[in-house]
């Protein structure tokens, strides 16, 4: 009660346009106007509209290959993906051990390396003279596979493990009870009460890995080709603009129509309000048990850690010798380089970029969500996949129409500092959105009314009643955010300031020239990389007090 | 022979404290009720039974055979959980259908069991609803037919009206005995609201701090509660402490009581212990009354009285024994608030606790 | 409850908000700082360039306090993105020079009009051979070759010998050996998909890479994946030959931190083994800073700065004048017979070729 002689009296509601506009915003400056621009540019270039090129590109017969390609290794990556991380999920969820919280950090650092160190790790694990040996890791399939899983393992865990340790346990207990056999209750209780979490993590590494390209380009090899690769070969070697747009364009109709059905089934599948409180742990007793963890635990240990330490060791080794000299050299300017950044000013321009672009991705998705959720199911649903568009949009269609449109002043931000959050933020804030999301759906609107009948204004309603539910949600958005950014090597995106390098760009720097100096740097810069994701994650993670629970 | 028998269970609890020398027989049709305050034990010895957990050592022994190495969805058991974990993802139907689908019952069968199911608890139509779309006592009558429907050989009930308001509670209630009754399986229902207990138990087991502190039919559990505590937890305020004396009086204070009741073992005196007033064991007596009484008395200052239809509830102030409530009959004249009060015990009320 | 965590919240999204509006508050203070500031002392020019560009500070520095100028880098991806973002922002330009067109992309440079054709003074000390625009709108800065690199000491433990041609690569002993890039995708694979078209000409080309891949060559996207991946000198590949420069053993030596008497790695450079590229650069049409974009021009083709080329980005200085650091005379070299198109043919069948291969390689 003591709240209503704390109301302000006239305190101003935050009107739900002003919320809505700050995404609609941002997208709108920052993605559909370069977009548009890149779009006009390309079909209508002065002259008529070139039908030509959209023809060209539907009857040729390699672009049906790419596009069917695309589908294909994205839909198997996805499934591949589930099917390692279910399992681990599921251990993570349920049992209790030591060091889970660094186990999950270990499976969420790959998502930050850049793919030609990831390359390079495998090689140095399992390729002809790697630590494992005489596995065939040349250009294959299976290598694409390999990476995307290893890359995507951790949304699917992260995700996936937050909603099953909310999954409340008497369900399966009831149907135990009601003659289940264990078996049963996976598959005729738990699974089907996951599948939201499945679904929201499945579609996210779908879009992930079909619009994936550096793991083609460089796993992969020129063998394959995905409609993002060919974007890029379209547009930056080709100089086919009106073709890497068409491309786009499907892209990003693709992206649209596959968000909209999911949001549409999303809405179809009962709705399940998780209980407040995670489930009591169990503790590891069994034999069945302990084998099991170990066995999640030792998957995540070879699957995510040994690459990384295979580089962290690369970087440590120096003339067959353990010696820091790599790191040492770091600090060195060997070429009295302009363009020399210290490995301090790198870490530090990564995280001040990734901080940005944390606080920048969760105003704008929260507010995103926030739009989403209000504006009821029609509109809604509109939105939903909309804000999800720039995560699978080729960056260097984006990049291009930054270069066309954002030109004049106020907006002369082709060479500005701030495009590299701006863009960053681009990628990240869809995580925001898809975990926030579900928190909000699932406040109770009686919650808000109490806070209203007390005396609280729509603004104070918001902060004491709907942030705090947000804020584990918020937090599980956070963390991605942040990881996007750390790894991002936008150097397509955006045109570079030399100056502002970040640790991803300084890696790619170190690889550009031959010698065993350029390549230690890079992994010593790589080893750098991981723990400061590390770092940051256990940094964010002391923000939130309940666990996870994203999506 | 005994149905189902909890045997000498012992199972540490964690924060809540440990289970100890848990011993329970059941007869077949019968409906035992476990009582007492939340963290008391009542819910895990519900899941050992259930085999949801297992005991750190005892036996769980059902129609004699032990049940400790069979799993739970092999027990043929049904349990109602607290708020009846109903499955979101299926509709009425479907969670009824579910424990018949897994003994894999014909499809007909299922569809006649299923509506044999929901017409004994009153849902006829209701089968294509999402459970989100029921209500509370609708959800708690889909959860006792889901419960019910494969024929189970015990049943179990935990909280089964707990989270629903009072008033559909006592409703519930009657319709929840009368269901149990027809099909006469054997129940165990865990509660921590005596009158639920009473309306639906053929026996109570009164449970605290992991032990079991008395096991009884309804009427005795309430005329003959064994202990301070079982008193206290029943709602009986007039416990007062005293001594044993010679043929069997009761020493409190400077007063003495002639209980009605046979004392065991006489040879005990002076052992401390506590005498149990019924609300109903007082009549009011002038002083001089009083005066001439030897014993069974205690005189004090009214401090309170509340009308309450055909009786009315005293509340007064007594120097050896603190205060004191009792009910006498309306029609009664009392003196004011503040006023002395005399009152005379009657000894068919007065109850020896352990 | 709530009222407990609001606490521990509030001023996290405070913080958060207001990061972001100060960012918001910078946004439009950098926008503002992108205009071109007036300053009677200090004026500044920015150049335009790829991700592989570099300078030693203490070069650039020089031009600076001489003409009291301040250079600004851009850096726009690879050289064709690079490219491609100075054709597509023509009409604004974002820099006042463009560093960095090769001879492949010359001549769409130059259908493009992006260029102030400006006759430097120093072109004088430029080698002549590598002056491909009569008009000098853009004009050689650098160049290099792009050759086999192979394994010294791979060949010589394996007691075979090192290739020196071609068609060495197509011997049975050759049998996967090679591993080369992508001309779609990489501007050295390019490059010597071009050395075969000047090798066996527009009808034998695609037969010598289809023999090459029946001897298992493996193609990777980029240089780097090539070489820090599958080359078995410089990483825990198992290919002893890639397609390399030709400074690439000069750069081995410069970069180990023991010095070395020979490279690691050797080169085949011989009778049109090698494609040269060559780098432009010239003033981008619209530069409001015409006579200091000159004199950078001027800076650009003088020894100072061609002198300090070799070192920062391991290719050679196109002024004839221009001292060779001690590394390059000895471990880089430079053929007198490199493979030779001619740069407007290049344009015209570049996309054809790299059709045609496509097709027929992957």
């Amino acid at each position: 009660m003591d709240r209503i002689d704390v109301v302000r009296k006239g305190a101003r509601p935050i009107p739900r346009l002003a919320v809505a506009l700050v995404p609609l915003g941002f997208l709108g400056i920052f993605y559909f106007y370069p977009l548009g621009g890149i779009f006009h540019r390309s079909f209508f270039s002065g002259e008529i509209f070139s039908m030509a090129t959209l023809l060209d590109l539907a009857t040729s017969r390699r672009m049906a290959g790419i596009v069917w390609f695309t589908f294909w290794q994205a839909g198997i990556s996805t499934l591949l993906t589930l099917l390692c991380a279910l399992p681990c999920a599921y251990v993570m969820a349920n049992f209790d051990f030591k060091a889970k919280k660094l186990i999950m950090t270990l499976a969420t650092i790959p998502f930050v390396l850049p793919t030609i160190v990831v390359a390079a790790a495998f090689q140095a694990l399992a390729g002809e003279n790697g630590l494992v040996g005489g596995i065939n890791l040349e250009h294959s399939i299976a290598m694409i596979f390999l990476a995307h899983v290893f890359y995507n393992f951790s949304v699917v865990l992260r995700i996936t493990t937050g909603f099953w340790s909310f999954l409340r346990q008497e369900m399966g207990e009831a149907a135990a009870m009601l003659g289940a056999t264990p078996g049963q209750v996976f598959f005729k209780v738990t699974l089907p009460l996951l599948r939201p979490a499945i679904l929201a993590s499945a579609i996210l590494v779908f879009i992930f890995c079909f619009s994936s390209f550096g793991v083609i380009l460089v796993l992969g090899g020129p063998g394959f080709s995905t409609v993002e690769v060919e974007i890029y070969r379209q547009a930056a070697h080709l100089f086919n603009l009106p073709g890497a747009a068409v491309l786009s364009l499907f892209q990003i109709c693709f992206t649209f129509g596959m968000m909209w059905i999911y949001t549409t089934l999303q809405k179809r599948i009962t709705t399940f309000i998780p209980q407040s409180q995670s489930h009591a742990l169990k503790p590891v007793n069994t034999l069945k048990e302990k084998l099991m963890v170990a066995s999640c635990v030792g998957f995540i240990l070879v699957f995510c850690l040994s690459p990384m330490a295979a580089l962290v060791v690369k970087s440590l080794v120096f003339d067959g010798s353990l010696s820091l000299a790599f790191y040492r050299e770091l600090f060195q300017n060997t070429s009295g380089s302009l363009f020399y950044v210290s490995p301090v000013d790198a870490v530090e321009n990564s995280l001040v970029f990734a901080a940005a672009t944390l606080a920048l991705a969760v105003v704008i998705g929260v507010c995103a969500a926030s739009t989403i959720q209000r504006t009821g199911k029609r509109i809604g649903a509109f939105l939903d996949p909309i804000f999800m568009l720039p995560l699978s949009t080729s960056a260097v269609t984006l990049g291009f129409g930054i270069i066309i449109t954002l030109d004049k002043p106020p907006l002369n931000l082709r060479t500005s500092v701030m495009l590299v959050p701006i863009a960053h933020t681009l990628v990240a804030f869809p995580f925001v959105v898809r975990s926030v999301l579900p928190a909000i759906s699932s406040i109770p609107a009686s919650l808000r009314e109490a806070a209203s009948l007390l005396g609280a204004t729509p603004a104070r309603v918001w902060f004491h009643v709907d942030l705090p539910i947000m804020a584990r949600a918020i937090t599980a958005g956070a963390v991605f955010a942040f990881t996007m950014s750390l790894g991002e090597f936008g150097a397509t995106l955006f045109i570079a300031r030399p100056e502002y390098s970040t640790m991803p760009v300084a890696i790619y720097r170190f690889l550009g020239q031959p010698g065993t100096m350029n390549y230690g740097q890079a992994m010593a810069v790589s080893s750098m990389l991981m723990l400061v994701t590390a770092v940051g994650f256990l940094f964010i993670e002391r923000f939130r007090s309940f666990g996870d629970r994203g999506f | 022979m005994n149905e189902f028998v909890l045997k000498n269970i012992y199972k540490s609890m964690g924060a809540y404290g440990v289970l100890e020398q848990i011993d329970l027989s059941m007869e077949k049709g019968e409906r035992v009720c476990l009582l007492g305050p939340s963290g008391c034990g009542k819910t895990t010895l519900l899941r050992i039974a259930a085999g949801l957990e297992q005991p750190d050592s005892g036996d769980v022994i059902f129609r004699g055979r032990s049940l400790l190495d069979i799993p739970p969805h092999k027990r043929n058991f049904g349990m109602m959980f607290q708020d009846f974990a109903l499955f979101p993802h299926r509709n009425v139907f479907d969670n009824i259908a579910f424990g018949l689908e897994m003994k894999k019952w014909k499809k007909s069968e299922i569809t006649d069991r299923v509506h044999g199911m929901l017409e004994l608890v009153d849902l006829e139509g209701y089968g294509q609803r999402r459970v989100d779309e029921l209500s509370g006592g609708q959800r708690q009558r889909v959860a006792l037919a889901r419960t019910l429907a494969p024929e189970p050989d015990l049943v179990m009930l935990d909280e089964p009206l707990g989270s629903l308001d009072r008033r559909l509670r006592e409703r519930l209630l009657a319709d929840l005995c009368s269901i149990l009754t027809q099909t006469g399986v054997t129940t165990i229902f865990v509660t921590h609201d005596q009158n639920e207990a009473f309306a639906a138990a053929d026996r109570i087991c009164m449970m605290n701090n992991g032990r079991i502190q008395q096991i009884d039919t309804p009427e005795s559990l309430y005329a003959n509660p064994s202990t301070p505590w079982v008193a206290d937890f029943l709602g009986f305020q007039n416990v007062i402490k005293g001594r044993r004396g010679d043929d069997g009086r009761v020493e409190a204070g400077h007063a003495t009581f002639i209980p009605k009741q046979a004392m065991d073992d006489p040879k005990r005196t002076m052992e401390p212990l506590f005498l149990l007033l019924l609300p109903d064991a007082a009549t009011p007596v002038t002083p001089e009354a009083y005066g001439l009484l030897p014993n069974n008395r205690i005189r004090g200052v009214l401090v309170d009285r509340f009308f309450q239809g055909s009786y009315q509830k005293i509340s007064m102030n007594t120097e050896a024994h603190g205060r004191l409530v009792f009910e006498v009959p309306s029609t009664l004249v009392l003196p004011n608030p503040g006023e002395p009060l005399f009152l005379k015990i009657n000894p068919r009320g007065l109850r020896v606790l352990g | 409850m709530i009222h407990h965590v609001s606490k521990v919240i509030y001023p996290v999204f405070s913080l958060t908000l207001v990061i972001s509006l100060t960012m918001v508050i910078a946004l439009t203070g950098c926008s503002r700082d992108d205009q071109p500031k007036e300053n009677d002392t200090v004026q500044e020019i920015t150049l335009m360039t790829h991700d592989s560009f570099s300078a030693s500070a203490r070069v650039i520095e020089a031009f600076e306090k001489k003409n009291h100028a301040k250079v600004v880098f851009l850096k726009s991806g690879d050289a064709g993105e690079a490219l491609n973002k100075a054709i597509l922002s023509k009409n604004n330009p974002l820099a006042d020079i463009f560093y960095g067109v090769d001879n492949t992309f010359l001549s769409r440079a130059l259908s493009e009009d992006l260029f102030l054709s400006y006759a430097s003074p120093q072109l004088a000390h430029v080698k002549d051979s590598l002056k491909l625009d009569p008009e000098n709108r853009l004009v050689p800065v650098d160049y290099g070759d792009v050759c086999i690199n192979y394994d010294r000491n791979w060949f010589r433990e394996k007691n075979i010998d090192p290739p020196s041609s071609l068609e060495d690569l197509l011997a049975p002993g050759f049998k996967g050996l090679t591993v080369v890039e992508n001309p779609a995708t990489s501007s050295p694979g390019l490059a010597f998909l071009l050395t075969t078209v000047a090798r066996f000409g527009e009808q034998g080309y695609l037969d010598f890479w289809q023999q090459l891949q029946n001897n298992d060559v493996l193609i990777t996207s980029g240089w780097k994946e090539a070489y820090w991946g599958k080359f078995s000198a410089a990483s825990e590949g198992s290919r002893p030959v890639v397609v390399s420069y030709a400074s690439s053993p000069a750069a081995e030596v410069f970069y180990s931190k023991t010095p070395m008497e020979t490279a690691p790695t050797g080169v085949v450079i011989d009778h049109g083994t090698a494609f040269r590229q060559i780098e432009f650069a010239g003033i981008l049409k619209g530069t409001q800073k015409l006579a200091l974009a000159k004199k950078l021009m001027d800076f650009l083709l003088s020894t100072q700065f061609q002198e300090d080329i070799p070192l920062q980005m391991f290719v050679f200085p196109s002024n004839k004048e221009a001292a060779l650091p001690e590394v390059f005379t000895k471990h880089a070299t430079i053929t007198d017979d490199p493979a030779v198109i001619e740069f407007k043919i290049i344009s015209e069948k570049r996309d054809l070729w790299i059709e045609q291969w496509t097709e027929s390689m992957l």
